[in-house]
């Protein structure tokens, strides 16, 4: 002892300092009770920083709570990785719950779901503590993410579907999660937008379970937060919680997220026990009413609240079974449809909803009689699957088994949500199918049954009153009056509590409004269906694009489409983002933007460039291609001068209408009119590639099927005679032509009125008929009277108003009124050039005719440039077959003879002949008028007896086509007496004033 | 004893740390740490053993604490053996003891026979290890809650774990939420968690060997860790 205090330094210091030790070692000591507690409690508390759990370091505590705290910590080896480490505290340990936790930790490190954060490893610290290793997420708490970001509702339901597919994901595996609370659920901020990451999954249950696997809450340790407790966890009765137990938690996130604060407040001081007990016994306000965004309590009001407040139910035989369920319903939520959680009191106000359509359908009278019939279908639909549920409901009273309630219960659910579903669909359907053409046939018709069967006189004086009344609109007017204009306010009082099944119908309306032609009330009703839309989802959903689509469409028909063009392309790109590749509405959008695009080269070129990815979209997506986005591309094809494309477009189109073949997006034209437009544009392509005697048959059996079919007055079935009326024209049979041009007319009068844009072509196409029959007298007054209707009807730049001020320009030029021609036809060229551009088929003609009157006028070096151009062009654009082409050719060989250059105008004019004698029938009239035309330039070339030969094969051919009377038969003759006239000229020997004379002798006094 | 909190005398690594110190100016800070937190033990392990006819106590620890922790090397060479810093000092005392004996036998004096030591006598240190543990790690904690200007929560954990007041008494008592109280618990609880890791880092445990150290230091006190 000594040795030690004699050590140097050791003296006092070390004395003093040894006394202090044993003076406190005997001190009060801690009794081995207070010690056992407090070392108890130094092990409740998790490791601190820098220390090592597992292969991991503590680096920096990112949040605790009772249970546990949460560090961020690295790995250093093998590799450096960060995870977040979660150390939990207050659980049973010893060799049981050691196991229990092993076992436990098997099955959530299998658990793998995008939207749930990764449990990486896990183990047990040497003193008990369970510790697991995850997925260090970086984002907000839901509550958080909700209060801060402010997200618009179908975001918020967005992620709240996600959340409950990543919970469904961990219970299909047996894997509950027993604490789901906004701090369980962290939002990361994802270029694609808000991502879910579920953390904690399953460590409730480690946390909880005892030895024997029952539940060791207690007070104080209950697992969960009261808040966000389902009431058969916060009663401790731990031996039902089950799926359903998340699911109150789900409904309870839900309800936070949306509303923006919790559906169980306590006030601060609560004990733990007063919440618990709250929590056992929830009163939880309407979602709507507890919402704390203004602008949101209607919108919550309805499917939205009925899908939480079922998920919340007390109940949990009332909840969804599963957090499948749960995440199906918010799909159902986002895509529009029908939710299941519906209250039972929904089914009756579809009913009642179907009944009265009934009602107004019925007032409505003759075509909605198929609407009324398929209605009370529907109500008998409705009513039926009423009273089987009833009677099911009645047949397991007696039954006491839980399991085949809950069973039932999900039974009638299934078919309440079926219900819904096939009304809607029902609906739309029906809204869809009407045909406003048939209407205004059948509505004229019944207005003159009206009349007394004998009372002829008085029935012809109604028939004659009749004329001019445009029964097809009368009829839209009617449809819009009684039912269309009602619609929007009767699904909106009918379905206040279901904005998106309003939603829904009033896009159906919107649609068939525009099928119609009922413009405005599809314009209304479009931009209500959006509203409901963008509301309830945003703008990135399909029926928001859809809405905005039909606004589009509406706006087109009202010839406003500027007040909305721009915004197209933006719908296109949002319809590219959201929407698969070949959906309907993703289509229709790709279409509405490009009828946007110029009606120019470039334009046309852009539209094929998406009509053509529309198609290739369908092809990848292995879905059948749209045929109306395929004619819509042929179109273009055609626009673009390419013919040959756009034919094997239109075949392919055929063929699958022909045979029936009509799937996906297609089978909505099994049983309209719309597959006999698209056959009707295949035989027009047929006929601008010369092809004319084919399109010709298939035009006049395409008439025949739309008069069995559609009736002889539909105006699907007037579209076709009139176009069958051009293909006969074009042949050259003018008069048959005729005839049904006058009959074409005639109807569009009776049914349509004067002032229809529709009535205006037929006056047009019969006017220029009338010309080339060489009626130009009455094709004169027709054409006044198309310019002057034209003119009140349609804008100036109208594509129809400008083609009739050229085809008048070129009956004026027909009846030598040629200063007159120039005037309207430089009149017209400008505005034609500005909105067309300078290679559009109708400019380029505009232009040729200009280059004819200044022919005409004998200005022939200015029109030598213009036929040139007019010939390149309108070969380039419609190939060197088409008549269009021939024709310009024709006129540029007679410009050359007119400036001298003999030899080209014979050349060129002879080229004119093979391609007219390749693609025109032998009799056609328009190949006299070419060898007029050559036979002029022979008589320059003083080839008089070639030129003698041309012209009476000319005048022969053309009396036989167009009748011995007909200008141009005529003006053949008259070319015979000139040739012989100059040959007599030349050769005052030859002995040709007889000749002369004959032929003289045949022609009008006038002439 | 002083009511300045306890300075952080042994980071980063107090194995080495400890020797170093010893060479150094605060050679007296570390000496005095090391006989409060072993002496009880030490003391109560000597009783137990049969060398107890040494003398007293109180006697025979002074004079080991003096003639080992004067040198420097001795706790490099506790440092390079890889045992935990009690047991070094056991094996240190039984050695003193010895060569208490041999030199009272040099002496002729009357000398205990040199016999295996009983169990016991491990365990009563264990025991004692423990007590002073948490003891010195209880008191360190407080000091440091108070200067932290935690006292209120270190009140609050001690008549939680201590006393064995529920959080819900607390929380009436206090006039705070179960949660705060549960929070205010918890803060204190963690400088306490720490001031005990820190003790068993000193007695040679690895991060990692922590709560393993203190599951042993339950046992050793009859308890089961629950």
């Amino acid at each position: 002892m000594d040795e030690a205090t004699d050590t140097p330094g050791w003296g006092s210091e070390f004395k003093q300092a040894f006394d202090r030790a044993v003076s406190a070692a005997e001190g009060t000591p801690l009794d081995d009770r207070s010690v056992r507690r407090l070392l108890t409690a130094s092990l409740l508390q998790p490791p601190g920083l820098g220390e090592q759990v597992g292969p991991f370091e503590l680096v920096e505590s990112i949040g605790s709570g009772g249970f546990g705290e949460v560090f961020r910590a690295v790995q250093r080896e093998p590799f450096e990785r960060e995870v977040a480490v979660k150390v939990l505290v207050g659980i049973e340990r010893g060799a049981s719950a050691l196991s229990r936790f092993e076992r436990e930790r098997q099955v959530l490190v299998r658990l793998r779901h995008p939207g749930i954060v990764r449990l990486l490893e896990a183990g047990i610290t040497a003193c008990g503590l369970p510790w697991f290793a995850m997925d260090l997420v970086t984002g907000r708490t839901i509550d958080r993410w909700a209060d801060e970001s402010a997200p618009d509702l179908p975001t918020r339901l967005r992620v709240l579907r996600d959340l409950a597919d990543a919970v469904a994901a961990a219970h299909r595996q047996g894997v509950l999660h027993r604490d789901l609370k906004p701090a369980n659920v962290l939002i990361q901020e994802a270029e694609s937008g808000p991502r879910v990451q579920v953390v904690d999954f399953g460590i409730a249950k480690v946390l909880d379970e005892g030895p024997s696997g029952e539940a060791t809450t207690r007070a104080g340790h209950v697992i969960g937060t009261p808040e966000y407790m389902s009431p058969e966890a916060a009663s401790l009765e731990a031996d039902r919680l089950d799926t359903r137990s998340d699911v109150y938690s789900l409904g309870l996130v839900a309800f936070r997220v949306l509303a923006g604060r919790a559906a169980l407040e306590s006030p601060p001081g609560t004990s733990f026990a007063r919440r618990l007990q709250a929590a056992a016994s929830p009163e939880i306000p309407r979602l709507s009413t507890a919402c704390r965004q203004p602008a949101w309590p209607r919108r919550l009001r309805g499917e939205i609240e009925w899908v939480v407040g079922r998920a919340i139910s007390v109940d949990p035989a009332d909840r969804y079974p599963s957090a499948g369920e749960l995440k199906e319903e918010f799909d159902r939520l986002l895509a529009g449809e029908p939710v299941a959680a519906a209250p039972p009191s929904a089914a009756y106000q579809l009913r009642a909803f179907t009944r009265r359509h009934k009602a107004i359908v019925a007032a409505g009278a003759f075509s909605f009689l198929a609407l009324a019939a398929a209605t009370a279908v529907s109500v008998s639909f409705a009513i039926s699957e009423a009273q089987q549920r009833s009677r099911a409901e009645i047949a397991l009273e007696g039954e006491a088994r839980e399991r085949t309630r809950a069973e039932a219960a999900l039974e009638a659910e299934a078919k309440r949500r079926e219900e819904l579903a096939r009304v809607a669909a029902f609906q739309e359907a029906n809204l869809t199918t009407i045909d406003v053409g048939r209407l205004g046939v059948d509505l004229r018709a019944s207005m003159l049954a009206q009349v007394p069967e004998g009372d002829s006189a008085k029935r012809d004086a109604l028939d004659q009153a009749l004329v001019g009344i445009d029964f097809t609109d009368l009829g839209r007017q009617m449809l819009g009056l009684a039912l269309l204009s009602e619609m929007p306010g009767t699904i909106r009082d009918e379905f206040a509590e279901q904005p998106v099944v309003a939603g829904r119908l009033l896009q159906a309306t919107a649609e068939t409004c525009v099928a119609l032609g009922l413009s405005e009330q599809a314009l209304v009703a479009a931009r209500e269906a959006g509203a409901i839309f963008s509301s309830q989802f945003g703008r990135e959903h399909e029926g928001t694009i859809a809405a905005a689509t039909t606004e589009f469409a509406a706006l087109q028909q009202l010839r406003r489409a500027d007040e909305m063009a721009a915004e197209m392309e933006e719908w296109w790109s949002i319809a590219q983002r959201v929407l698969p590749p070949g959906h309907p509405v993703r289509n229709e959008c790709g279409s509405r933007y490009a009828s946007t695009l110029a009606d120019t080269i470039e334009g046309y070129e852009q539209q094929l460039t998406i009509y053509e990815a529309l198609d290739r979209e369908a092809d990848e997506a292995g879905l059948v291609r749209d045929l109306r986005v395929a004619d819509a591309r042929a179109g273009s094809l055609e626009a673009l001068g390419r013919f040959e494309d756009a034919l094997a477009v239109r075949q392919a189109i055929v063929e699958k209408i022909e045979t029936g073949d009509l799937s996906g997006s297609n089978e909505a034209l099994r049983g309209g009119s719309a597959r006999f437009s698209l056959r009707l544009g295949h035989v027009n392509n047929l006929s601008d590639l010369g092809r004319l005697q084919e399109a010709i048959e298939r035009c006049e059996r395409l008439v025949a099927e739309a008069t069995a079919e559609l009736g002889g007055d539909h105006p699907v079935t007037i579209t076709i005679k009139a176009d069958y009326a051009t293909l006969l024209g074009l042949a050259g049979m003018l008069e048959q032509a005729a005839e049904i041009e006058k009959d074409v007319l005639a109807t569009r009068l009776l049914l349509m009125g004067e002032r229809h844009p529709e009535t205006i072509r037929a006056m047009q196409n019969l006017a220029l008929r009338n010309r080339r029959l060489g009626n130009l007298a009455a094709s004169e007054v027709l054409y006044r009277d198309a310019m002057r209707l034209s003119a009140e009807v349609l804008p100036l730049n109208d594509p129809q108003r400008m083609t009739i001020e050229v085809n008048f320009g070129v009956l004026l030029q027909s009846t030598r009124r040629s200063d007159e021609a120039l005037a309207v036809l430089e009149g017209v060229y400008p505005r034609i050039v500005a909105t067309q551009g300078e290679t559009h088929p109708m400019a380029v003609s505009a232009r040729r005719n200009i280059g004819a009157v200044l022919n005409d006028l004998g200005r022939f070096e200015e029109a030598l440039p213009i036929f040139e151009e007019g010939f390149e062009a309108t070969e380039r654009n419609n190939g060197p077959d088409a008549p269009t082409t021939i024709i310009a050719l024709a006129n540029l060989g007679a410009v050359y003879q007119s400036v001298g250059r003999l030899d080209e105008s014979l050349a060129t004019l002879d080229e004119v002949l093979v391609r007219a004698r390749r693609t025109l029938p032998p009799t056609h009239w328009n190949l006299g008028v070419f060898l007029i035309y050559r036979g002029r330039t022979l008589i320059t070339m003083e080839r008089f007896a070639d030129a003698v030969a041309t012209i009476d094969e000319a005048r022969a051919l053309l009396e036989t086509a167009l009748g011995p009377e007909h200008p141009r038969s005529i003006e053949s003759r008259r070319g015979l007496m000139q040739a012989y006239e100059a040959w007599q000229a030349k050769d005052p020997s030859g002995g040709h004033d007889a000749a002369v004379a004959r032929w003289k002798a045949t022609l009008p006094s006038e002439g | 004893m002083s009511d300045s909190p306890p300075t952080d005398l042994f980071s980063p690594t107090p194995r080495t740390a400890m020797a170093e110190l010893l060479d150094s100016q605060r050679r007296g800070e570390v000496v005095e740490f090391l006989m409060k937190a072993y002496y009880a033990p030490l003391a109560a392990y000597f009783s137990a053993t049969s060398y107890r006819t040494l003398g007293e106590p109180r006697d025979v620890i002074a004079g080991f604490f003096a003639s080992r922790l004067s040198r420097a090397e001795w706790l490099d060479a506790w440092n390079a053996s890889g045992l935990r810093l009690r047991r070094w000092l056991v094996n240190g005392l039984l050695f003193y003891c010895r060569e208490e004996i041999r030199r009272q036998r040099r002496n002729h004096a009357e000398v205990p026979p040199d016999e295996s030591i009983p169990a016991s006598a491990d365990d009563e240190f264990e025991r004692l290890y423990a007590q002073s543990t948490v003891r010195q790690s209880f008191e360190a904690a407080r000091l440091h809650c108070e200067a932290e200007g935690y006292a209120r929560h270190w009140d609050l954990f001690v008549r939680h774990h201590v006393d064995g007041r529920t959080y819900e008494q607390l929380s009436a008592e206090a006039g705070l939420t179960a949660g705060q109280v549960n929070g205010m618990v918890r803060t204190a609880g963690l400088r306490f968690r720490k001031a005990i890791s820190e003790r068993l880092l000193r007695d040679g445990a690895t991060p990692t060997d922590v709560d393993r150290e203190i599951g042993r230091l339950l046992e050793s006190l009859g308890g089961n860790g629950r």
